[in-house]
């Protein structure tokens, strides 16, 4: 199946938030 | 006969083939987002060491004028196409990832009040822009692409809905040109029209959200304004994208009943597959956010990551504008999308004020 980029950047932007509340990433400058 | 079957080996080497054919590009968007911060920054610096009070002047619009002029002047190598063609992909992660900054509350307050606004907005958009394809002349499914890109979100809407009304190619980039062409203006425009109206940043942000037609060119005017009138910005186009399905179904049926397209299947899912599905990224995240998921610093870390993301989307937009296609695609597909925008502005602009005292602060 394949993925639409829809759901490709929810997937990928969950990936994320999932990493910064498991303290993976953290810090982030801008 | 004899069906070849590619191995498991072969289908994950082209794969992989086709994740690396991505990097050059995304390197790209990233130097010329990055390029567009620095400029932002150094300017500011110079101004402060020399006591002189410039204009500040957002990496956003460096990050657009540094893409549209290389991609106009010495042009983007082949081998970084594919890589730019996903400025899409951070904007809709970097919008999921806004979530984190509103509150579900705040999301259904001015939601609602977003929507109200969508909705007539919706009806003028596809009213003006009718009687005006019909006045110059232009054909009936370039005026229905028109009308579909200037009523809800630009190219995804114009894409979506060439297939459902089975428009030529033609009629779709001719309208895909337009929506281009104007939101590129409307980056320079509403900007210096919000300012010199004086307008809040919850009222701006909710008028480009409703007037500006592409996702990007509507964050990124935002953005261009203010941090938070980029947030209300995303927010109102959002709710305008998630009626996407409603429009391009409404228009399929039209022209199905003039037999001039092929059947729908099952309308749900038809409106499923149309429907913006970071939508409900965005939504969970606000939903998290509001549930008390995040501390204090992980909320800021994933805002800023939203704006990593928008900064390769900015470098994007520059970069896919061809200002030689525009204006080959002629004078009069142009003509009807600047009477229709300067139309839909304006009728925006004064619903906003007349929601500003009630509903905005």
């Amino acid at each position: 199946m394949k993925l639409s980029r829809d759901w490709l950047a929810v997937i990928a932007a969950a990936v994320l938030v999932a990493l910064v509340k498991l303290g993976v990433v953290a810090g982030i400058p801008w | 006969m004899v069906v070849p079957v590619a191995s498991p080996s072969s289908l994950a080497l082209t794969a992989s083939r086709r994740w690396l054919s991505l990097v050059p590009g995304i390197v790209v968007l990233g130097v010329i987002g990055y390029a567009g911060k620095i400029a932002e920054q150094s300017i500011a610096a110079y101004g402060r060491a020399h006591h002189l009070t410039l204009p500040n002047i957002e990496y956003v619009l460096w990050a657009i004028i540094f893409g549209l002029v290389i991609a106009n002047t010495i042009g983007v190598p082949a081998i970084c196409e594919a890589g730019i063609e996903t400025y899409e992909f951070w904007l809709k992660a970097g919008i999921v990832l806004l979530g984190v900054r509103f509150l579900l509350g705040d999301v259904v307050r001015l939601g609602g009040v977003s929507l109200v606004c969508v909705v007539v907005e919706l009806a003028v958009s596809i009213a003006v822009m009718t009687l005006l394809g019909r006045a110059f002349g232009l054909s009936p499914k370039l005026t229905s692409l028109l009308s579909i890109g200037a009523s809800i979100c630009g190219v995804s809407a114009i894409i979506a809905a060439k297939g459902a009304i089975d428009a030529d190619d033609e009629d779709a980039s001719y309208a895909i040109a337009a929506i281009l062409a104007l939101g590129a203006v409307s980056l320079f425009v509403f900007p210096l029209i919000g300012h010199a109206l004086g307008l809040s940043d919850h009222a701006y942000g909710l008028w480009v959200g409703l007037a500006v037609d592409n996702t990007a060119e509507a964050t990124a005017a935002g953005a261009l304004y203010s941090e938070a009138a980029g947030r209300f910005a995303v927010l109102a186009k959002t709710t305008r994208n998630a009626t996407i399905g409603f429009v391009v179904l409404g228009y399929a049926l039209y022209w199905i009943r003039r037999g001039g397209a092929a059947r729908v299947g099952h309308r749900g899912a038809f409106l499923w597959e149309k429907f913006p599905k970071f939508v409900l990224g965005f939504l969970a995240v606000s939903a998290l956010a509001t549930a008390g998921a995040f501390t204090k610093a992980q909320a800021a870390d994933i805002a800023n990551l939203s704006r990593w993301a928008f900064l390769f989307t900015f470098a994007g937009i520059g970069l896919r504008t061809n200002v030689r296609a525009l204006v080959r695609q002629g004078w009069r597909p142009l003509v009807v999308g600047v009477a229709g925008e300067c139309a839909i502005a304006l009728l925006t602009l004064a619903m906003i004020a007349g929601l500003a005292q009630r509903f905005l602060s």
